[in-house]
C-alpha cells in the first residue's frame, strides 16, 4: 500500500497562491519606489552605499587586528633547528675518538658564575654551522665539535610516512669504544628499519650544560627523561617513544611493539597490579588498571625498584607533563637518593599520572641477563624465571659495570641478533 | 485535517524516541576525529564490540589525548545510567560556572565581626544577581581553617581542592571563574562570552612580553603556543594574580591541578613562597613547556582590577587600578585586611555600583 499524504487542497493550488503573494509583495515594493521623489531616492541609494562601504571596512579592520599577535615557534633548548633528511638521527660515532681528546672543556664554553661557582653553559642562540662554512673548513678538530653542539638542533619534520613509534638511546664516548658503540646503534638501526621506526641517539655528554651535578656518568639516569623530550620534538608526529639503554640489546628484532607491549592484551599479562609503587610503600599500584588508557610504561624489577633500562612514554599531554615534571629543575635538583626514588615519588604523589601508569614486570620489556643462569630457554614445564632467556624481546645487561663486562657483553648479544 | 490527527500519537513517539537517542548519546564534546578521517571511523567501528583495541598508537578509540578533551562523567556508563544521569542533572548544567570563596577562616582564628558578615553577604549577592543575570552556575565555597591544611606545606593547597571539587560537581561546564570574596563585579551588564571568551585572542597575550614583573625567562623550551588557552590569569604589580581567573574543564585543567603542588618543590621554596598557590604557579610556569602552552595572560582591569590601597607603590600606573569612567568590570580589594578597611572600601564600591545603575527613572522620586 503506497501512503498519499492527504489533502483538501488540491496539490499545486497551495505553490501557485505562495507565488502570487510573493509577486504581490514585490509590486507593491515597486509602486512604492515609484511614488519617492528623486530626493528620496538619491538619499536611500547614499545611505546604502555609506553602510555597505562601512561593513566593508569593519570586515577588513577585524582582519588585520586578529592576525597582529605573532607568537614564537615551538623549539628545544636550542633556537635554531636544522631539518633531518632520515628518521634515524644518531650522531657521527666515528667522531668518538677525537671527542675524547678535545675534551668536555673544549667542547662548552665555561661560566664563572657571581658566587664563585663555574659551570658549562648550553649557548641556546647558537647557530648551525651551514653547508657552506662546513666545505670550506679544513680544520677536522672544529668540524667535529661543531657537528657535536650541531647534533642536538635535528628535527625530523617530514609528514608522509612519519615513524609512529621512536627508540631513544644515549650513548657514551668517555667509556665505549667506538665498536661498541657502532654495535649499540646499529642494533637500533637494524630494529626499526624492519618496523619503520625511528631511532633518536644522542651523546650522554650533550647534556652536561643541563645537569646540577656537570657529570654525566653521576648524573646518567637523569639524562633519560631529557633526551626523552628531545625526542619527542624531533619526531613531531610520533606516537610512542621507547627509550632504551646502551646497556642493553634488542634482541627480538623481528617483534613489533604494536604486537609485543603496545597491545593492551600482552600488557596486561606483564601488568603489576596492586604492588607497591616503590619498595615498603603504602601507595600500590591500581587493582583495576585500564591498560586502554595507558600513558606511560615502566618497567619493575623483581626487587620492586624501577629498573629504567627501558620504558616507554606516550607522546600527547601526559607523556609531556610526565617527562617535563621530570626535568624541570626545582624537581630535578632536589637532593633526590636516585632517579628511581624521583619517579617513585612523582608517581605515588599524582594518581593521574599513577593511573596512567602501566607498571610492568621488567622480564616483558627489559629482562636482566645473568651470568650465573645463563641465557638458554626453559623447557614447556620448568618453572617461569625472572632473568633474560631466549626469546625475550630486550636483554638489560645491568649489572655489567661491575663485572667489567659491558663491551664484551653488547658485542656477544649483538653478533646473536645477526644470525 | 481530521486524517492527520490519526498519525500524531506515533509522531509523537517517534520524535520523543529519537530526541532521548540523541540526548542520551550527546556527551557534549566536540565533533571527534573520527568524524573527519575515514579511517578513523573504520577503526572505530571494528573496535565497537572489542575490549582492547588493536594497540595504544590507536589513540583517538580514547579520546585524543591532546589534552583539549572536557572529561566526560559519562564514559563508561551503560546507557539507562546514562539516561538517569541525565535526567537527574539536566538543570545543572551551565557552561560557565562562577566559585566564590566565601567565608575565608570560617571565624577559627578571630571572631567574625558584623562587618565581615555584611561583606560576605555584599559580594555574595553581587555574583548572585550576576549568575542569575547571565544563566551562569553560581557555587560557594567555603574556606574555613582545617587541619588538613594547617601544615606548613599544605597551607595554599586548599583553593587547588575547591577547584577540583568544583569540577566534579559540574562536569559539564566548560570554564570555571574563580572569585575571591572581596571582589565586586561593577559591570553586571557584561556577559563573559562578550567581554572574553568571544575575543579570547585579542584580549590575552601567551607571553610575558609586555609585562614581567617577575622577570620570569620569556623563552622557554618545548612551548607550543597554537593550543588552545586552558587558564587565563592576570598579573598585579607583584606577579600572578590568582584573586580572579578562568580554568577551562579540561584534561589539561585536571592534570596542572594534580602536578600544581608537589611537597618535594614546597619543601625547597616555603620558606620563600609567600604566596603559596600563586608562587608554586609561578614556578611550574617558568620551568615547563606543556603549562606555558595553555596559559593566557589577561590585562589586571579586565577582571582584577584594584582600588588604590592595593599595589599602592604603583599609584600612577594606570594598568592596575579601577576607573569607573573605563567601564572596568571588577574590583578586586586584594589584601585589604592588611593594614586597610575592608569594610569601607566595600561600602565606598557598593555605593558606587548602585549610582552607576540606577535607572534614569528611579531619580524622580529622589
Amino acid at each position: 500500500m503506497v501512503l498519499k499524504p492527504k489533502s483538501k487542497l488540491k496539490s499545486g493550488s497551495k505553490k501557485s497562491w505562495a507565488w502570487s503573494l510573493g509577486i504581490s509583495k514585490l509590486d507593491s515594493l515597486q509602486r512604492a519606489l515609484k511614488k519617492l521623489t528623486p530626493l528620496q531616492r538619491k538619499s536611500i541609494s547614499i545611505l546604502t552605499g555609506f553602510t555597505l562601504l562601512v561593513y566593508f571596512l569593519s570586515s577588513l579592520f577585524q582582519l588585520r587586528s586578529g592576525s597582529g599577535k605573532v607568537y614564537p615557534v615551538e623549539h628545544g633548548y636550542y633556537q635554531n633547528e636544522i631539518p633531518a633528511s632520515r628518521q634515524f638521527i644518531f650522531p657521527y660515532i666515528e667522531h668518538g675518538s677525537v671527542l675524547r681528546e678535545i675534551g668536555i672543556k673544549g667542547l662548552f664554553t665555561l661560566r664563572t658564575e657571581l658566587n664563585g661557582e663555574s659551570k658549562f653553559v648550553l649557548n641556546t642562540q647558537d647557530k648551525p654551522l651551514s653547508d657552506d662554512e662546513k666545505k670550506k673548513t679544513t680544520d677536522q678538530i672544529l668540524l667535529v665539535k661543531r657537528s657535536f653542539l650541531d647534533h642536538g638542533k635535528l628535527v625530523y619534520r617530514k609528514e608522509s610516512n612519519h615513524p609512529e613509534i621512536v627508540i631513544v638511546t644515549l650513548i657514551d664516548f668517555e667509556n665505549y669504544p667506538v665498536d661498541t658503540i657502532v654495535d649499540i646503534v646499529q642494533n637500533r638501526v637494524d630494529y626499526a628499519q624492519r618496523h619503520n621506526y625511528g631511532v633518536y641517539v644522542r651523546w650522554i655528554q650533550e647534556f652536561i650544560p643541563l645537569l646540577k651535578s656537570q657529570n654525566p656518568h653521576a648524573s646518567y639516569e637523569y639524562i633519560k627523561p631529557l633526551i626523552m623530550r628531545a625526542a619527542m620534538h624531533a619526531f613531531p608526529q610520533a606516537k610512542y617513544l621507547m627509550f632504551v639503554d646502551q646497556d642493553a640489546v634488542i634482541m627480538k628484532t623481528n617483534l613489533p611493539l604494536q604486537q609485543h607491549i603496545l597491545n593492551p592484551k600482552i600488557l596486561e599479562l606483564g601488568l603489576l597490579k596492586d604492588k607497591p609503587v616503590v619498595p615498603n610503600s603504602n601507595i600500590k599500584t591500581y587493582k583495576h588498571f585500564q591498560t586502554a588508557g595507558t600513558k606511560i610504561i615502566v618497567p619493575q624489577g623483581p626487587d620492586g625498584v624501577f629498573d629504567l633500562s627501558t620504558f616507554l612514554v606516550s607522546t600527547d599531554l601526559y607523556g609531556k607533563a610526565f617527562l617535563e615534571y621530570l626535568i624541570d629543575p626545582l624537581f630535578m635538583d632536589y637532593d633526590w637518593p636516585s632517579f628511581e626514588s624521583s619517579l617513585g615519588h612523582l608517581l605515588q604523589w599524582h594518581p593521574q599520572l599513577l593511573k596512567r601508569t602501566a607498571v610492568v614486570s621488567n622480564k616483558i620489556i627489559a629482562a636482566t641477563y645473568d651470568p650465573v643462569k645463563g641465557f638458554a630457554a626453559p623447557g614447556p614445564d620448568a618453572k617461569p624465571v625472572m632473568h633474560y632467556t631466549e626469546g625475550d624481546l630486550v636483554i638489560s645487561l645491568k649489572g655489567c659495570k661491575q663485572r667489567g663486562s659491558c663491551a664484551s657483553d653488547i658485542n656477544t648479544f649483538y653478533a646473536q641478533t645477526r644470525k | 485535517m481530521g486524517q492527520f490527527s490519526r498519525f500524531k500519537k506515533p509522531l509523537l513517539v517517534f520524535l520523543t524516541v529519537t530526541f532521548l537517542i540523541f540526548w542520551i548519546r550527546d556527551n557534549g564534546s566536540k565533533t571527534s576525529a573520527a568524524d573527519s578521517r575515514s579511517d578513523i571511523a573504520q577503526a572505530l567501528k571494528n573496535n565497537q564490540n572489542v575490549k582492547y583495541p588493536p594497540n595504544l598508537l590507536n589513540r583517538y578509540l580514547y579520546g585524543n589525548g591532546e589534552g583539549d578533551a572536557r572529561v566526560d562523567p559519562t564514559q563508561y556508563m551503560s546507557w539507562w545510567n546514562k539516561l538517569v544521569y541525565k535526567l537527574t542533572n539536566w538543570r545543572r548544567e551551565p557552561r560557565i560556572v562562577i566559585i566564590l570563596a566565601a567565608n575565608e577562616g570560617g571565624g577559627v582564628l578571630k571572631w567574625k565581626n558584623e562587618q565581615d558578615w555584611a561583606i560576605e553577604r555584599l559580594s555574595i549577592n553581587n555574583k548572585k544577581s550576576y549568575a542569575k543575570k547571565h544563566g551562569y552556575g553560581l557555587t560557594i565555597k567555603d574556606q574555613t581553617v582545617a587541619k588538613r591544611y594547617s601544615h606548613e606545606y599544605r597551607e595554599g593547597w586548599q583553593k587547588v581542592d575547591i577547584l577540583r571539587q568544583a569540577m566534579r560537581e559540574f562536569p559539564n561546564a566548560e570554564w570555571f571563574w574563580w572569585l575571591d570574596l572581596d571582589t565586586l563585579i561593577m559591570e553586571p551588564e557584561f556577559s563573559l562570552e562578550e567581554h572574553i571568551f568571544d575575543r579570547l585572542n585579542n584580549v590575552t597575550s601567551r607571553t610575558l612580553q609586555d609585562f614581567n614583573p617577575l622577570n620570569i625567562p620569556l623563552d622557554i623550551p618545548y612551548v607550543d603556543y597554537t593550543e588552545e588557552l586552558n587558564l587565563l590569569i592576570t598579573q598585579d604589580c607583584g606577579g600572578f594574580n590568582l584573586g580572579s581567573f578562568f580554568i577551562r574543564n579540561t584534561e589539561w585543567a585536571h592534570m596542572v591541578l594534580e602536578l600544581w603542588w608537589d611537597p618535594a618543590l614546597y619543601e625547597q621554596k616555603h620558606m620563600y613562597w609567600e604566596h603559596k598557590e600563586q608562587d608554586a604557579l609561578e614556578a611550574l610556569y617558568a620551568n615547563q613547556g606543556w603549562i606555558r602552552s595553555r596559559v593566557g595572560f589577561l590585562p589586571l582591569r579586565s577582571i582584577n582590577s584594584f582600588p588604590p590601597g592595593a599595589c599602592s607603590e604603583f599609584q600612577d600606573d594606570k594598568r592596575f587600578f579601577y576607573d569607573d569612567k573605563e567601564k572596568d568590570f571588577i574590583v578586586n580589594m586584594a589584601g585589604c585586611n592588611f593594614g586597610r578597611d575592608c569594610w569601607d572600601e566595600m561600602q565606598h564600591y557598593t555605593r558606587l555600583l548602585e549610582d552607576k545603575n540606577r535607572k534614569w527613572f528611579s531619580r524622580l522620586f529622589h
